[in-house]
């Protein structure tokens, strides 16, 4: 088959693709699924991991992490993303570098940082010491606030993007035209704004929290023994060659997520929530 | 100036222009009908513009002769060839697209010489071939240059540059001004066809607007829903529309409705506002309802009735003053809104609004169609 | 885009907004910032601020042949990913935008799925069917377990640039003679390659940094970079990892602004205004 073939025929194209993924990623995972049938296809595996309490709580305590930290990102990412769809070109494009650097600077680095602030003999330490606030350093590293501290400045782009690009869509008349029409400045943003950036908010809060669920190297460094997520005990367990038993907890998890998508491609196409991945 | 300079220095090779020919033609997504029935005979070296509102098939039919469509049924021909199943690379007709396509990472030259790179002509003869169809469209220096960095009309030029390069007998072009302003616009249109009489090749326009398909066309393919509503010359089809819609979308038409009051030999009488009128007509049935067309500039307003034709009361409802010419809109006692222009130079009196006019118009200035087909 | 963008009228709330967003900034970028002072300390453990300034930790890390051979076995396995990811893909984005098919919506939603599924999830099923198959340990199969975390990214992009891509330029070259391969070579390609381009550029830094899946997959021998700092954050958060840091964000960030510089441009190139 010529080149050209291809180019009257573009379908063929994406085959190699698809093939490819099948073959290192979908099998995989499909395999792994098997697993948590368990050796005997009694689902003893998956049996376990629903009843066992540890995972229960484990599985609580990463969902409220996932939805803390998607609250507290969609607090601090609305105005920024306001600020920014709003701002002259120049501030707009600095702000937006500032947004965008982070972003694609490994989770792993980022999260030194943070050891390197919140240590014991780290920055905010120091300078709470200096202010007279405390006496001797606290423990901030290794606990819970750490963890969402770390998550939060991780996750906080992906819910700014998409914020800031639903904001940039709405036409700036519509206020003018709100305003002129009477609405003051909270009328404009509760009936206007609001409503017409939503497609934004909810990309956002589904992207924060689906990717919160499976954190793994954020908690792992930052948090303390009582902060472990479901990925960190997959891990764990897969450590203990109790890989039936990880595969019925990835299966779990991978459910979760997959069910927040489904619920959300209702309202924004999965393609668009992706498009602000970039 | 100095394309006609250059035009005198050295006569243009005139690639003679192929004669084009629909037979048959349909064109249909998944049963819709974009296209049906088209046969269309264009000779070689002519100006013809496919005319007709959006969605009347006339880009399709462009496209088909291009080859970036294929006919449902028919065939096309240019020259004495069939071209239905040859692949656009290899038709060798040269297309100007709207809003001109040109390959933004390419400068102007580059642009102009990929026809005749994917002919293999060699690196000398491109270089020739472009300089003189750049001189041609008056864009000699601008070679280097990228398309970003033209205005509308220099790319519009470039397009043509690189559609006529290759000396191709049939030439087609998609609303190729569209995106300009009005004064460029009519610069364009005789630059076009200035350097379409000097080459001699055949034309193929496709166009919505009446005015610059009326300057340009020897003929004029007026399309509406996928037909061929009427073929003729600019003065043909303005003076003898075929149908309704002919007279409606070719400039501007008031529509009266009428009945046939008797009939006899090549005339009609037409009961018209109360009054019977004499009109040619060449069949028609007493007591048929018609519509008669007027065009708004054969009417003659005055204040009392005069000299013979057809004469109608009506009220004056509004008058503009539009420079050269002052337009009424009339009413007349049936209830009927009437258009009326008036030349300045020859009518300066101006009548008030809510004043009685008389109306006078030639009998054959009408226009009577039977279910919106011409009888006249 | 809007016609206009929106004008905040009153001045206390414009510059409200900009403390909290300049507030918002600072939280994001100074943790990263943070890094630079702390890789020049005199120090031997980690503490802000620094008790003096040395070079002492990248003179470490640059005499380490272990630091070393990481960065190269990384660099190597993202080029590797990188290669992959950018041929399949382009030729996927190509099929997908340009083809007809049922169910594409589905395809595009999983070709897209590896953004967004818990990388835990991944790095196991991966691991497990690569123990079967006996492939842990291959740097080749790291490079392609990288691949399918790869490719959204290019696809992304190259589907974007195609999307934006006006179509008559193909059918101008056609008709001016160029045949289907031809005007994909000389039209649409170098069109579309700053899409590619930047698509690559992300691949690489997707792969370069990437952590979980290494953690399974990689063999004893194969300690990627980030493999290499993740071990000794765990033990130890000595300032080496400061210096390897700020070399790597220096390289990752020239990278991003490459691709955004790269992205800029696909824009620029796309079809003249009318």
């Amino acid at each position: 088959m010529s080149a050209a073939h291809f180019l009257r025929r573009p379908e063929w194209l994406v085959v190699p693709l698809i093939a490819f993924l099948a073959v290192f990623y979908l099998i995989p995972v499909i395999l792994m699924l098997a697993r948590s049938a368990g050796t005997q296809t009694d689902f003893a595996p998956l049996l376990e991991a629903v009843s066992s309490d540890i995972a229960r709580t484990i599985f609580w305590n990463t969902l409220k992490i996932a939805v803390g930290t998607t609250l507290a990102t969609l607090v601090l990412a609305y105005p920024l993303a306001f600020f920014i769809a709003t701002a002259k070109p120049f501030t707009a494009s600095v702000f937006l570098a500032i947004v965008m650097v982070p972003f694609w600077t490994s989770i792993l680095i980022r999260s030194y940082a943070w050891m390197v602030l919140l240590g014991r003999q780290g920055l905010i330490n120091g300078v709470l010491i200096w202010l007279g606030v405390i006496d001797q350093p606290i423990r901030l590293l290794n606990t819970n606030f750490a963890v969402y501290i770390g998550m939060i400045h991780v996750l906080l782009p992906f819910m700014v993007l998409p914020i800031f690009s639903s904001l940039k869509a709405i036409d700036g008349r519509l206020v003018a035209a709100a305003e002129n029409l009477g609405a003051n400045a909270f009328a404009t943003f509760r009936h206007v704004i609001l409503p017409l950036s939503m497609p934004g908010i909810v990309a956002g809060c589904v992207l924060v929290f689906v990717l919160a669920l499976g954190f793994y190297v954020t908690p792992a460094l930052l948090g303390g023994p009582s902060d472990m997520t479901i990925s960190m005990l997959i891990a764990q367990e897969v450590d203990l060659y109790r890989w039936d038993y990880a595969a019925a907890l990835a299966g779990i998890l991978l459910v979760a997520t997959l069910v927040a998508l489904f619920a959300v491609s209702r309202v924004v196409s999965v393609d668009k929530l992706l498009g602000g991945v970039r | 100036m100095s394309v006609l300079d250059h035009r005198k220095s050295k006569p243009a090779r005139t690639a003679l222009g192929a004669p084009v020919r629909f037979a048959g033609i349909s064109k249909s997504y998944g049963g819709a009908l974009a296209v049906s029935g088209v046969d269309l005979d264009i000779a070689a070296g002519e100006f013809l513009t496919l005319l007709g509102p959006s969605g009347s098939g006339k880009t399709t039919t462009l496209m088909m002769l291009a080859g970036f469509e294929t006919p449902t049924t028919g065939s096309i021909f240019v020259g004495e060839r069939p071209v239905t199943s040859i692949p656009p690379a290899q038709r060798n007709i040269g297309m100007v697209f709207q809003s001109y396509a040109l390959f933004p990472h390419m400068t102007v030259f580059e642009n102009v010489a990929f026809p005749l790179r994917m002919r293999k002509k060699s690196a000398a003869e491109q270089a020739a071939q472009v300089k003189r169809v750049l001189d041609i469209v008056d864009l000699g220096p601008l070679g280097d240059r990228y398309p970003r960095q033209l205005s509308g009309g220099q790319q519009q030029r470039v397009a043509l540059a690189r559609a006529i390069v290759f000396e191709p007998p049939v030439l087609l072009m998609d609303e190729p001004l569209s995106a300009l302003d009005k004064y460029l616009r009519s610069h364009l249109q005789t630059e076009i066809k200035r350097i379409q009489r000097d080459l001699g090749v055949t034309v193929v326009y496709v166009t919505h607007d009446q005015d610059e398909a009326m300057t340009m066309s020897d003929r004029i393919c007026v399309m509406h829903q996928g037909k061929i509503r009427q073929v003729g010359s600019p003065e043909d089809l303005y003076e003898r529309p075929l149908d309704a819609f002919v007279a409606g979308f070719l400039g501007e038409s008031n529509m009266l409705d009428a009945t046939i009051a008797s009939t006899g030999d090549g005339v009609a009488i037409l009961s018209l506002g109360g009054d019977g009128v004499p009109v040619p007509a060449r069949n028609g049935v007493a007591g048929a309802t018609v519509k008669v067309s007027v065009r708004p500039e054969h009417i003659h307003v005055a204040a009392a009735p005069d000299g013979a034709g057809a004469w109608s009361a009506a009220q004056v409802v509004d008058t503009t003053y539009v420079g050269d010419h002052r337009r009424y809109t009339l009413r007349l006692p049936d209830g009927a809104t009437l258009s009326v222009k008036q030349q300045i130079a020859a009518t300066p009196h101006r009548h008030a609004t809510g004043e009685t006019v008389h109306l006078r118009w030639p009998g054959e200035a009408m226009r009577v169609f039977a279910h919106g087909v011409s009888i006249s | 885009m809007s016609a206009r963008p929106i004008v905040l009228s009153g001045r206390a709330s414009r510059w409200g907004l900009g403390l909290v967003a300049l507030f918002v900034s600072a939280f994001l970028i100074f943790p990263v910032l943070i890094i630079v002072p702390v890789s020049f300390s005199a120090g031997s453990f980690l503490s802000f601020p620094p008790p003096g300034w040395s070079l002492q930790w990248y003179e470490r890390l640059f005499s380490r042949a272990d630091w070393l051979n990481s960065a190269w076995l990384s660099i190597w396995i993202a080029c590797l990913a990188t290669v992959f990811s950018t041929l399949l893909g382009t030729a996927g984005a190509y099929g997908l935008v340009r083809g007809k098919f049922p169910g594409q919506k589905i395809l595009i939603g999983f070709i897209l799925s590896p953004l967004i599924i818990p990388g835990i999830i991944v790095a196991i099923a991966v691991y497990f069917f690569y123990a079967r198959l006996q492939l842990v340990g291959s740097t080749l199969a790291i490079a392609v377990a990288h691949t399918a975390l790869a490719v959204p990214f290019v696809v992304v992009n190259v589907s974007a640039s195609l999307y934006g891509f006006d179509r008559r330029l193909e059918q101008a070259a056609a008709n001016l003679g160029a045949d289907a391969f031809t005007a994909f070579r000389l039209i649409t390609l170098p069109i579309i390659k700053p899409g590619i381009a930047a698509g690559a550029l992300f691949a690489f830094i997707s792969s370069f940094d990437e952590l979980i899946v290494a953690l399974f997959i990689a063999g004893p021998t194969q300690v990627t970079l980030p493999l290499r700092m993740w071990e000794s954050m765990r033990n130890s958060i000595e300032p080496t990892i400061a210096a390897v840091s700020v070399l790597a964000v220096g390289i990752s960030v020239s990278l991003f602004l490459t691709a955004s510089w790269l992205q800029i441009r696909a824009k620029s190139t796309l079809p003249v205004s009318e």
